[in-house]
């Protein structure tokens, strides 16, 4: 049932883009089945009490690796399963409606948007890590190409891959850490972990490393700072995708690993340091960003982050054992915050607006929506009668508690962070209301209003009673998070709606005071010059430092001289001749008697010919004129020849005339068919002075390691070459007594006949040079696919 | 028992065969296309054969491995035929639909079997001079088809290509020599032997080294990978997508049937260097592949990061390193090959393959994109594609050999990747600039994508079936680094004379 | 460079041209067992083959000659290969030769022969056609023997470059 609610998606997505062909879109309905049937399937399990508190499903899928389909189920992956698959529901309705017909490709969308369903199911639900990773990247692929959606735009590019290369390069980071603590710990099971705990006495420091490459991977996904720039540009989507993504599901991934490996990590001296620090400097950063900014969905961004580092942050302050009241946080964001992106989502359709400057007096129109907005901000405000108060009190419970028992300083960080933010963010709750459905109404909202249907406005609604209910009535939610609550991780105390005159309400009420001080300083201004300071503006550096980085990769590259082509052979020699030297220096032993042995013979008449071959060699270095150049080349090879019969070779020697012969007919008409090449106009240039001393230098370098290489290694030949064994079977074997050819057409025949092969092609290769079809110069600078170059400039090499 | 020479007879009687057609036509194509089957048939059947383990031996000519020459044939080198082929097949159809017969360069096809008989022969060749004159087969081939429809321009850029491959194959005759003077042999199973039996000293490093550069400039590796970036761009696509996908190939698996079978396993200060310059080739090929505007020159840039990621996995010389260099090596023919093919499309469509003047892919004809999304994140290692496996295994196998370093430099290479991945699809699939036109109406395209759509089919299934891919690689690394049991089986061979000679 | 032979210089490249040739037959005859060989011989009547070429003209070659040496080298290549398949046929090893007597031939005998021998013509052809072919194009094109180099075009050459621009006309042509 779990694999059927977790595959169902997955199986599913390919067909709604295939089917959005035909259906256009209609073929809403069609995806909403999927996560309809997730959630009863999810829910019937959640609702199961004969299954025990942890249980798993395992499918063998590639064992060789160890890495199979296996699920955990408790009731962390239930609660978050649901809210995947529950919000996926209301998600799908409501972009149905707010999508309508305006969009192209639909059947895309519906089919991204299932396939990242199915891949969140995943995500929660892994037992093992690596499997959990593979989901987690499949998440972070889907939200980018859903951020995409509307690729003809400038801006949904850039967010896109701001978000792909962000949460790519730190899931990379997860991916590390998950693999060093399946190193470390010999296991990659999230239940077997679970039981056992991790040896932090054997391989602590693995582990803690593991530990910190995974946070990174998870403040990645959840937009915690520094990765947080990357969330507000992803509201380039739509924005049903906005909701569900990046407020109520995905982002919330990396508050999911945070809870799953609490029970693991939470004993570790770093724990509370790093997610207090980075969860609660996100908080308040996030929340004075909200303040500032005006687009209605940068706000929800920016204040969805300050909610995601609060709970990042809560988990870093908890206590061994468990932490009490994450299950309600998590509920409470997801109830008011898809509630309120939807509220937007619904305002922006109806009027065209995006900037709360612009709009307001909505009320009059939309009571239904208002409403719910009213809910859904109170509850984000924390005022009494929702469940965003009872979350506030428990927030501040959890931050006087740890105060009241000594206070270390992340603790009192914290505390001041999250007072701060409250703060804030009451007042942009208030304005994100009244900004929207206050006060008069502007003229350019009764220009473009036309009036959203019930269907778009539904799930808002659903949403905001769900928090006006639970936070009057939060028994309701007791039994649920006590069934749902994992060993180590929670410890659900029961709620209440009233919990007296104690100090958290003071609080609660002072904070609401001087959130309403600050949002009416900010009325009064008229919200001028209120914007986010250049020095915060991350996604902007961000961007540059993208930009730039193609920049130097183009610089670094020319610096490696990709670009010359007349440089590579030099380099290449080079380096073979550095690499060969130094090895010939530090791998021999005994090198220099190596070089010279003792009892070097020397049989003067052959000496006095390769002395010959010699001269002639440098000859052809030294003479100018071509021809006698020729002539010096084509007495080297004769001479070479002569060698060849010195050693009583006579098929070398033989084959060496002919060759040569031909060689120098060869030459001589290539010389007649090409004349020299400056009468025709080409340009020739000669190296300049340090570039031929170089040259020079090389050439010595290479004959001088060329030579020491065959001293070297033919110094101690192998006691038993196969040569003597040719001599010896030419006649009995080959039944040939010419053993040079018998090894050719017998014994290495294949070689021959490779290289006759080579002969062929090398020959048609000449054809196709020679008979090569000659541009015009029009299509010459054009090239066969645009211009030529590769769009470095072309440099002059010289 | 002539099986492990089918994969280079095969290519080389077509090749004959279509060089006495003379002419092109429809008929030429036709034998063309069937011998591919043939040969990736043939392959397939290889596989099986070899499968788990086995050794195919033929000494030609009947001749002992002592004597004369012998092929040898194991799962890896089988499976290298296989893929080989299948990639020639579908970049010789995308070739056939790209140009009519009537227009198409006369000497292409010859020249692309030539190409193969020498590919194949590197593959399945069991002596070390044998492997030279697969080398020249395969460079001389490839000389030719680079120069067969260059213009002024990129012969200017080809040159480097094959300057530098003269000096490697110069530098490999060399160090044939140098290895007969030590060893007495030139035959693998020969070497081994007699590396496993002889006392050693800084010699055979540094043969070994000298061998390991010849492959390197092969292969690709920093820093004499610099022929490659800008000459391949100047190839014909379908010629590109198979010299890009198989050619630098070729230098990786020689080093590792060098490294594995061949050369001692204990060399130590060897490898360590091996791992330090590959990691240098990976983050050199990414960066370089970021610095390029245009498809071509991205994808041609990104082989070498490539490269430098399978011999970073071949130098951890460990049983499961070499699995994942294999992993990565078979997931690169696949999938590198149909990137290249993919571009082509995109840049027939566009009429460009410049990044700035191309766009508006996605909308217009989706089913190229999703092949490239699969393509190129398979390539960025996103899980569960192809490629995240071989990035899993080097990690696995890179903690368990405790080299921190490389893992740490392996992951991170990957972000270049899916940088430069991520620039390509932005620019060409998703932005809708002016004045840029998606030529549709155009017939080619529809029937391209369906041929490059049997690669993705092989890169989706070997990430999804990843239990018998993995199986296979593993087995595969096994055999390469079993010597003895290779040994063994070259010897088993025994010929006309019985084995023993007289 | 190449101007017009003279008439003895005609009539002594004609005899030098079978006398090189019958040395080359013996060259590749006695290869198996002396200096000798395919790829000498082959070399030998390449030489030949130029001389005569430089002695009564290209042109004139190429009417006696009528084949295009391209396809000696060519069916060289298909002789050795084809010597090795021999064997693939009786379930040998690729390139195993046999060898055998020929029994009363006239003048010599008893004679020992083998399929090296086929293999050697092989490499010997391909040696011939190959060198003959690369010199005649390049002193074709250096003589200025157009309708020759057209003729070596037609079938080397590329009909047109650049595909994709070539056929986006045609493509038009579907269009209109």
């Amino acid at each position: 049932m779990l694999l059927l609610a977790l595959g169902l998606p997955m199986v599913g997505s390919p067909f709604l883009a295939l089917a959005g062909r035909r259906l256009g879109a209609r073929v809403g309905w069609l995806a909403l089945i999927l996560p309809v049937m997730s959630t009863v399937l999810l829910g019937v399990l959640a609702m199961d009490r004969s299954l025990p508190a942890r249980w798993g499903v395992e499918l063998p899928w590639v064992p060789t690796l160890g890495l199979n389909l296996s699920f955990l189920v408790d009731g962390l992956s239930l609660m978050f399963g649901l809210v995947v698959s529950g919000m996926g529901c209301l998600v799908i309705f409501h972009a149905i409606f707010y999508l309508g017909t305006d969009y192209a490709h639909l059947g895309r969308f519906y089919s991204y948007l299932a396939l990242f369903m199915g891949a969140m199911l995943g995500t929660v639900f892994a037992d093992h890590v690596v499997l959990l990773f593979l989901f987690w990247e499949l998440t972070g692929v889907t939200s980018f190409l859903l951020i995409g959606f509307l690729h003809g735009e400038e801006k949904s590019r850039v967010g896109a891959r701001q978000a792909l290369l962000v949460t790519g390069s730190t899931g990379l980071a997860l991916f590390a850490g998950v693999m060093l603590l399946q190193r470390a710990t010999g296991t990659s099971s999230l239940s077997v972990l679970l039981e056992r705990g991790l040896p932090w006495g054997e391989r602590g420091g693995e582990l803690s490393l593991a530990m910190v490459l995974m946070l990174v991977g998870a403040f990645g996904k959840s937009a915690q700072f520094p990765f947080h720039f990357w969330l507000p540009n992803a509201m380039a989507a739509p924005t049903p995708v906005s909701a569900y993504l990046h407020s109520a599901t995905m982002v919330k991934l990396g508050v999911f690993l945070v809870a799953r490996m609490y029970p693991l990590f939470v004993v570790s001296p770093l724990w509370l340091p790093l997610l207090g620090t980075v969860g609660f400097t996100t908080m308040l950063l996030a929340a004075v960003l909200a303040l500032v900014s005006h687009d209605l969905k940068s706000i929800l961004a920016w204040s969805t982050i300050s909610q995601l580092g609060f709970l990042i942050g809560q988990y870093g302050l908890g206590p061994v054992g468990g932490v009490g009241h994450d299950q309600l946080h998590l509920l409470n964001h997801v109830l008011y915050k898809g509630c309120l992106f939807m509220v937007a989502g619904v305002a922006m359709h109806a009027t065209g607006l995006r900037d709360v400057r612009e709009m307001g007096g909505l009320f009059r129109r939309l009571p239904l929506l208002g409403m719910a907005a009213v809910l859904a901000g109170g509850s984000m405000a924390g005022l009494p009668g929702t469940l965003g108060f009872l979350g506030k009190e428990a927030m501040l419970a959890d931050l006087f508690q740890p105060l009241r028992d000594g206070a270390s300083p992340w603790v009192l960080y914290a505390v001041g962070c999250a007072g701060v933010a409250s703060v804030v963010k009451i007042a942009f709750s208030l304005r994100l209301v009244t900004g929207v459905f206050f006060g008069k109404e502007p003229d350019g909202v009764a220009l473009q209003y036309h009036a959203p249907g019930l269907g778009m406005q539904l799930p808002a609604l659903l949403l905001a009673a769900g928090s006006l209910l639970f936070g009057v009535w939060p028994g309701l939610l007791d039994g649920l998070f006590g069934q749902w609550a994992v060993e180590g991780l929670n410890r659900p105390k029961p709620l209440a709606v009233w919990h007296g005159w104690s100090v958290e309400l003071f609080t609660s009420a002072g904070m609401v005071m001087m959130g309403v001080l600050l949002h009416e300083v900010g009325r009064r201004t008229g919200w001028r010059g209120w914007r986010i300071p250049g020095v915060l503006q991350a996604d902007k550096a961000f961007e540059w430092l993208v930009e730039r980085f193609q920049g130097w990769t183009k610089v670094w590259t020319r610096g490696l001289r990709a670009d010359r082509p007349a440089d590579h052979l030099p380099i290449v020699v080079t380096f073979v001749v550095m690499a060969l030297g130094a090895g010939l220096l530090g791998l021999v032993p005994g090198l220099a008697e190596r070089l010279w042995p003792e009892d070097v013979g020397m049989d003067p008449l052959r000496t006095g010919v390769a002395g010959l071959i010699a001269m002639t060699v440098v000859g052809v270095l030294v003479l100018r004129r071509w021809t006698a150049q020729l002539i010096s080349l084509a007495v080297s090879g004769f001479l070479t020849c002569f060698y060849f019969v010195l050693y009583r070779a006579p098929d070398l020697a033989l084959t060496q005339i002919l060759v040569e012969t031909v060689t120098l007919i060869l030459v001589l008409l290539l010389l007649a068919r090409f004349p020299n090449s400056a009468q025709v106009g080409e340009e020739t240039r000669r190296p300049g002075r340090w570039t031929h001393y170089f040259h020079i230098g090389l050439s010595l370098a290479t004959g001088c390691v060329a030579t020491g290489l065959i001293l070297v290694v033919t110094s101690a030949p192998h006691p038993e070459p196969l040569g003597a064994r040719y001599l010896e079977q030419t006649v009995p074997l080959a039944k040939g007594s010419n053993a040079v050819n018998t090894l050719l057409v017998d014994f290495r025949g294949f070689d021959t006949l490779g290289e006759v092969t080579v002969l062929v092609v090398a020959t048609l290769g000449c054809l196709g040079l020679l008979m090569r079809y000659k541009r015009t110069p029009e299509e010459t600078r054009q090239g066969p696919l645009g211009p030529p170059g590769f769009g470095v400039e072309e440099q002059r090499e010289d | 028992m002539n099986w492990p020479a089918a994969p280079v007879l095969l290519p080389l009687v077509t090749a004959l065969i279509t060089l006495f057609w003379g002419r092109p036509g429809m008929a030429r194509r036709w034998v063309t296309a069937f011998s591919l089957l043939l040969q990736f048939a043939v392959g397939v059947g290889l596989v099986m054969s070899t499968y788990p383990g086995r050794v195919l031996v033929l000494g030609l000519g009947a001749w002992p491995a002592e004597l004369g020459i012998v092929l040898v044939v194991d799962l890896m080198s089988a499976v290298m035929v296989t893929l080989t082929a299948l990639v020639a097949l579908v970049a010789q159809v995308y070739g056939f639909i790209e140009m009519r017969w009537a227009i198409s360069h006369p000497l292409r096809i010859p020249l692309i079997q030539f190409l193969l008989a020498g590919i194949q022969l590197t593959f399945c060749t069991g002596d070390l001079f044998n492997l030279f004159v697969a080398f020249e087969m395969m460079l001389i081939s490839s000389y030719a088809l680079l120069t067969l429809e260059a213009d002024d321009w990129d012969i200017k850029h080809a040159f480097p290509y094959v300057a530098v491959n003269l000096f490697g194959s110069a530098l490999f005759i060399c160090g044939c020599g140098l290895v007969y003077s030590l060893f007495g042999t030139l035959n693998f199973a020969g070497i081994a032997r007699r590396t496993l039996e002889m006392e050693r000293d800084g010699v055979v490093t540094l043969v070994s080294l000298l061998l390991l550069l010849v492959f390197g400039i092969k292969a690709g590796l920093f820093p004499l990978h610099l022929w490659l970036p800008n000459s391949y761009p100047t190839l014909p696509i379908p010629l590109l997508a198979l010299f890009g996908g198989v050619l630098t190939k070729v230098g990786v698996y020689v080093i590792i049937r060098a490294l594995g079978t061949v050369l001692p396993h204990d060399l130590g200060i060897l490898h360590a260097w091996l791992g330090g310059f590959a990691l240098v080739t990976a983050v050199v090929g990414g960066i370089g592949a970021i610095s390029r505007p245009f498809i071509r020159g991205i994808l041609s840039f990104h082989i070498v990061s490539q490269v430098g990621l399978m011999l970073l996995a071949v130098s951890f010389m460990t049983p499961l390193g070499l699995a994942a260099a294999v992993m990565i090596l078979w997931h690169n023919l696949a999938v590198k090959s149909s990137l290249f093919l993919i571009g082509g499309t995109a840049a027939l469509l566009n009429r460009s393959d410049d990044l700035s003047r191309m766009g508006g892919l996605w909308s217009r004809v989706p089913w190229l994109g999703v092949l490239f999304l699969v393509q190129a994140l398979s390539l960025a290692g996103i899980p569960p594609l192809s490629g995240f496996w071989g990035k899993y295994m080097v990690v696995r196998a890179g903690l368990e050999a405790g080299e921190h370093l490389l893992v740490a430099g392996s992951i991170g290479v990957s972000v270049l990747t899916l940088f430069s991945m991520v620039k390509i699809w932005l620019a060409t699939f998703w932005a809708e600039p002016d004045g840029v036109v998606v030529r549709v109406e155009d017939p080619r395209w529809r029937r391209m994508t369906g041929v490059v759509a049997v690669l993705a089919v092989v890169s989706l299934a070997m990430g999804l079936g990843a239990e018998g891919f993995s199986r296979i690689a593993i087995e595969a690394a096994r055999g390469v680094l079993d010597q003895e049991g290779y040994v063994r089986a070259v010897e088993q061979f025994l010929g006309k004379t019985g084995g023993v000679t007289p | 460079m190449l101007g017009p032979p003279s008439f003895i210089f005609r009539s002594v490249v004609r005899f030098l041209f079978f006398l090189v040739n019958v040395f080359a037959l013996y060259l590749l005859l006695r290869g198996h067992n002396l200096p000798g060989g395919g790829f000498i011989a082959g070399l030998a009547s390449a030489i030949s083959l130029i001389l005569l070429s430089l002695g009564i003209g290209l042109a004139e070659l190429h009417r006696v000659m009528r084949f295009d040496p391209m396809r000696l080298a060519t069916a060289g290549l298909a002789l050795a290969l084809g010597t090795g398949l021999i064997p693939v046929g009786m379930g040998r090893p690729f390139l195993e030769h046999f060898d055998g007597y020929l029994e009363h031939v006239p003048l010599l005998g008893r004679v020992h022969v083998g399929t090296p021998l086929l293999f050697d013509f092989g490499v010997y052809l391909v040696v011939v056609g190959i060198t003959c072919k690369v010199i005649f194009v390049l002193g074709k094109s250096t003589q200025r023997l157009v309708a020759l180099v057209a003729e070596d075009a037609a079938r080397y050459a590329s009909p047109v470059e650049r595909p994709i621009e070539e056929t986006e006309e045609e493509g038009g042509r579907n269009g209109s």
